[in-house]
């Protein structure tokens, strides 16, 4: 049988996910857990309810379905736990409070939309960059896809935060043209207090990539107070160097809260407590830093 | 706030500032209105009682020119005024007359495009208005309108456009060769004519020809004096300027133009001249680059200009083209928002060798367009697989600036649409925009204005489903299964699509015998001597546009909404008959409530969740191609009233031009099966409807593609409204080039794009004060976006956002 892919969304005429024009697929499932992830809806590798609850107007279509879970008191109330089905729950709401995320998608259907933009990737040298969550999650069937768009010849890239170990996703990583990649922290106490998890299999599998001989992109976000200490940016550029990896550029994204009003969607708290915004942004020190180090370096807006 | 360069030419602070002041002025002057023009032709027209019409025209034209008050704009470089005051509106009484007096109190309380009126003008206008009674080309109009069109007009499936009450414009003068023999040469040739044996029609047009320009040439001598006499208060620079005026008026179109002032300068007066005699608008200036090149090449050559002098003089001449105005009825101007006169300029494209056009001149006006940033000229640029990267992306900066200009056509597709209706390659590759999105070939058209009618395919979708009965008037002139009333059933698609084709016939039929009753009356009304000597081969033949003079006559209608249709028809065919999840009187239903019970929620959510156009879907784009063959296939049939009368080619073709027009038809239109609420918009030219494009830039131009947009050969509309964040890096702009690049490949028409984010468009809409060079595409043209009505400037905010990390 086909293999299927769960994806969140696709979002054609992407300029910023490698070079040209490209269609970013954001697959679902995530090994991290950034407390300033600003795509909530894709840590899972598994269908998510959104609810809209400003598009309710009380018709209690969705008690009907979901007695237990929902109450319609003047305001709509919503127990997630209790919800059987939110396949059938979303269907119910004529006014679409209730919204699915995850789409399922065969190898088939996912290289159809992406060729879509064929001539806009030919004429601009772009392609298709695979996002999320972070698609090593489904390395499997994306490494299927991937082949297919290999022999279309459509450039590939990769954006990953490489928090997998290598066996899980070493078959895709071979197969794409371009990585891009995340490095958070050099400390590791600092990545377990922030993302949930150790680093080591991160800067581990930059050393694969490295034999590879895989182009890099490497793209940072950059949190004030959280993760802009210059410190850490330069041993991060160290062991950039050690790896020897090939980066073509380091790209600076600022970070942003524009993820926010989906947590409130999905039900889910914001994770990032502390007030980011206090901090004075640090990132002309942190560009003129990497400068010296050697690489190649940008900031781009979100 | 002043304009940084986009080039590295040098513009002094002298220069910068004067272009700073004049471009002010022409922000901040309020629109308003001049009773001279029709206090003149009044006094003229009194006089000629028994004279041949065109005479009387010509006759009142050469004594508004001889009397009308005249002035320089102080800094200008350029002179000409088409009205008593800058940005004043003449008024066009043998046009029409009796709205002007019915609604002059409530132009200063418009919601959009509001006129200030002196007392002064309204006692003019009060005092000549019972002399026009009954005398003007409306009321010829509205003596000939049949039963069945005033009916069509009463449910809004027809709308009689400007062009009924006024001229038609949308023309663009043989400038290269005007340039080249001066006014004095036409009037010489005329009086031999005269001698040679010709009918009385004849005669009388080579007369009115003699009489209108021998008037002009007084009128621009009449500057010269001015500017003598304004001399010598001047001292220093501005002195030296104002004496070269003098000079230049003295002998300006006496003969060829000697230099590129000269050209600039007779360019303008030309356009001024066409603007006082006849009513309307578009009058363009075509491929500018092209025929002013050779006078500034001879000039550098000479020493006389350098590249700083030249923007210098471009960027006057820009900005005196918003020193022009006219005003429309309250009914019209819903449909043309902005105040605009679309007097298009084009730059780029190929040779009618068919090798790139591209010069100096083409990279200046850019600049100069730059520098100006105002609605006027209307400007727009042609582009092919050879169009110099560079200039792409002087194009691509301008547009990035957020002036929604240039417009950008496609040569491939434009050219090919011209030629597909008979259009020799030489002269199809030598077409430009000869209005918003119309085009045609310079000094080679008639006047082809689209949308002398208007008609309204949301209205006729709406009296589909209701066998012809429009719901909110229930009139029903026409009935698809022959009885009358509302029922009706479909027994599968195909017998829909067929009502579908029957009540498209009917009133399309409809529109062009209201096309006709116009143009004959135009004849009389429009007869416009000075605009039609400039036109191939009218002054051969000694007729006017009207009567057949022009070489090709290739004019179309505006038809608004084909989106909305080819998304209602696919929800149908899907719903009720692939599918059978619906009938169609639950459908009525749902419509009739304008989604608004529980039931009709339902409804209204299984049909939100099918695919729309504009979003790369084959099977919803063949539906909205297959709405446009419908009507491409009627085109054949039709005939212009000047067809067999003198023009190479007489036809109709089709465009979707279709200015504001969608919003008010919009207005009249109650929900549609696509999921449109009632009173919404329709779609805006070949655009997808507002906010139904989920999919970014791309899956909008795909879906386009699928249009036989080459056959849509007066110009086929495409809106796109991108973030400025999505620009603002300078790779992003290669990626922006790459996109056009690629709608090449896709045979898109024209594009024409916003960048601007909806935060600021709100934010304007608040504080309209702070915001007034705020420049907005708004269908072909450009508008200050606080001039618009609230309705269009809503429907401007809803087009889909393109752009993102």
């Amino acid at each position: 049988m086909d293999k299927v892919g769960l994806v969140s969304n696709i979002q054609r005429y992407s300029l910023h996910d490698g070079p040209g024009i490209r269609t970013t697929v954001f697959m679902m499932g995530c090994p991290l857990r950034c407390a300033w992830c600003s795509n909530p809806e894709a840590l899972k590798k598994e269908k998510q309810l959104m609810i809209f609850d400003q598009k309710c107007t009380l018709c209690e279509e969705c008690v009907r379905v979901e007695p237990e879970a929902i109450t319609i008191e003047g305001k709509l109330k919503v127990n997630r736990a209790l919800i059987h089905d939110i396949d059938l729950l979303a269907q119910s709401c004529p006014y679409d409070v209730f919204e699915i995320i995850g789409k399922e998608m065969s190898v088939e259907m996912l290289i159809e939309e992406c060729m879509k933009d064929e001539p806009f990737y030919r004429n601009s040298k772009g392609g298709v960059t695979f996002s999320g969550g972070d698609p090593i999650m489904q390395s499997d069937f994306l490494l299927d896809v991937t082949r297919r768009l290999k022999e279309e010849g459509i450039h590939v890239a990769l954006d990953t935060s490489g928090g997998l170990p290598w066996d899980h996703w070493k078959e895709l990583a071979f197969e794409v043209d371009l990585i891009l990649y995340d490095l958070k922290f050099h400390d590791e106490e600092k990545h377990v207090q922030y993302i949930q998890s150790g680093n080591a299999v991160i800067f581990e599998n930059l050393d694969h990539l490295s034999k590879l001989g895989k182009e890099l992109i490497v793209r940072m976000i950059i949190v004030p107070g959280v993760n802009d200490q210059l410190e850490d940016m330069r041993l991060r550029c160290e062991r950039l160097k050690q790896s020897g990896a090939n980066v073509s550029l380091i790209e600076l994204l600022p970070y942003h809260t524009l993820g926010k009003g989906k947590y409130i969607r999905l039900g889910l708290p914001y994770p990032l407590n502390q007030r980011v915004e206090e901090y004075e942004s640090n990132v002309e020190n942190l560009l003129e830093l990497i400068k010296s180090q050697g690489f190649t370096v940008q900031t781009r807006n979100p | 706030m002043e304009r940084n360069l986009l080039t590295n030419i040098a513009l002094n602070d002298v220069a910068r500032l004067r272009i700073h002041r004049l471009r002010k002025k022409m922000l901040d002057t309020k629109a308003s209105l001049c009773s001279q023009r029709a206090l003149l032709y009044t006094e003229s027209f009194k006089k000629t009682e028994n004279e041949p019409y065109i005479l009387r025209k010509a006759k009142a034209f050469a004594h508004t020119l001889d009397h009308m008050t005249i002035f320089i704009e102080a800094d200008s470089l350029i002179f000409g005024n088409m009205a008593s005051k800058n940005f004043a509106a003449p008024i066009y009484p043998e046009y029409s007359m009796d709205w002007l007096v019915d609604e002059i109190d409530t132009f200063p309380l418009r919601k959009g495009d509001v006129f200030q009126v002196e007392e002064k003008v309204k006692a003019d206008l009060f005092s000549i208005s019972d002399f026009w009674l009954g005398k003007t080309h409306k009321d010829e109009v509205g003596k000939n309108l049949t039963d069945e069109i005033r009916l069509a007009g009463k449910t809004g499936s027809l709308h009689l456009g400007g062009i009924s009450m006024s001229g038609d414009g949308h023309i663009v003068p043989d400038y290269p060769t005007l340039l080249n023999r001066g006014f004095r040469w036409y009037i010489d040739e005329a009086n031999k004519k005269i001698i040679e044996e010709q009918t009385i029609e004849q005669k009388s047009f080579y007369q009115a020809v003699i009489i209108s320009l021998e008037a002009a040439l007084r009128w621009i001598k009449r500057y010269g004096e001015l500017a003598e006499k304004l001399s010598i208060k001047e001292k220093g620079k501005r002195k030296s300027e104002l004496l070269d005026m003098a000079k230049i008026a003295t002998t300006l179109m006496e003969q060829p133009a000697q230099s590129f002032m000269e050209c600039v300068q007779a360019t303008y007066l030309v356009h001024i001249l066409q603007l006082i005699e006849s009513n309307g608008h578009s009058f363009c200036f075509g491929r500018f680059d092209q025929y002013a090149n050779p006078y500034y090449i001879k000039d550098v050559e000479k020493g006389i200009l350098n590249e700083s002098t030249t923007l210098e003089i471009i960027t006057h001449f820009f900005l005196m083209t918003n020193s022009t105005n006219k005003i429309r009825p309250n009914g019209h101007t819903k449909f043309s928002q902005g105040y605009p006169l679309y007097s298009n300029l084009m730059i780029g494209g190929l040779t009618p060798e068919g090798k790139d056009a591209t010069n100096a001149l083409s990279t200046l006006c850019i600049e100069a367009m730059n520098l100006t940033a105002l609605k006027e000229p209307n400007f727009a640029m042609r582009y092919h697989k050879d169009t110099p990267d560079d200039l792409l992306k002087l194009g691509a900066k301008l547009i990035r600036s957020g002036t929604g200009m240039p417009a950008m056509f496609n040569d491939a597709v434009a050219i090919r649409g011209l030629t597909d209706l008979g259009i020799p390659i030489e002269d199809a590759r030598d077409y430009c925009a000869i209005g918003c999105v119309e085009t045609g070939v310079a000094g080679k058209y008639g006047h082809r204005a689209t949308g002398m009618t208007y008609c309204n395919w949301g209205k006729l979708l709406e009296m589909l489903v209701n066998n012809g009965v429009d719901p909110i008037t229930n009139i029903q002139q026409f009935s698809i299964n022959g009885k009358s009333g509302k029922d009706i059933e479909f027994s599968n698609y195909d017998q829909l699509w067929q009502g579908w084709k029957k009540i498209l016939t009917y009133y399309t039929d409809l529109a062009v015998e209201s096309d006709a009753i116009c143009d004959r009356s135009l004849i009389k009304y429009d007869a416009s001597p000075l605009a039609s000597c400039f036109i191939q081969n009218a002054f051969e033949l000694g007729k006017t546009l009207k009567e057949g003079g022009c070489k090709y006559d290739v004019i179309s209608q505006s038809n608004i909404g084909p989106s909305v249709v080819g998304n209602s028809l696919y929800t149908m065919k899907k719903l009720i008959f692939d599918e059978q999840k619906l009938t169609l009187n639950q459908l009525k239903a749902a419509l009739s409530d304008n989604w608004q019970s529980l039931e009709s929620a339902k409804i209204h959510k299984m049909i939100r969740h099918l695919p729309k156009y504009g979003n790369d879907i084959d099977e919803v784009d063949e539906i909205v191609a297959k709405v446009f063959e419908s009507y491409l296939e009627l085109l054949p049939m039709y005939k212009t009233v000047r067809s067999g009368k003198g023009p190479l080619i007489s036809r109709y073709t089709m465009s979707t031009s279709n200015i504001t027009a969608y919003v008010p038809n919009g207005l009249e239109v109650g929900a549609t099966p696509d999921g449109r609420f009632a009173q919404q918009p329709l779609n805006e030219g070949c655009s997808p409807t507002q906010g139904t494009d989920t999919h970014g830039p791309t899956a909008v131009l795909k879906s386009v593609s699928r249009l036989p947009n080459h056959q849509v050969a007066a110009g086929q509309l495409l809106n796109m409204r991108f973030t400025p964040s999505s620009l603002s890096k300078d790779e992003d702009l290669d990626k922006f080039i790459d996109l056009l690049r690629t709608s090449i490949e896709l045979n898109i028409y024209h594009n024409q794009f916003n960048i601007v984010d909806t935060k600021t468009l709100r934010e304007a809409q608040k504080n309209p004060h702070l915001y007034s060079d705020l420049i907005v595409r708004v269908a072909g043209y450009c508008a200050q976006f606080i001039s618009l009505m609230p309705e269009a400037q809503e429907a401007i905010i809803s087009r889909s956002e393109h752009g993102h990390g």
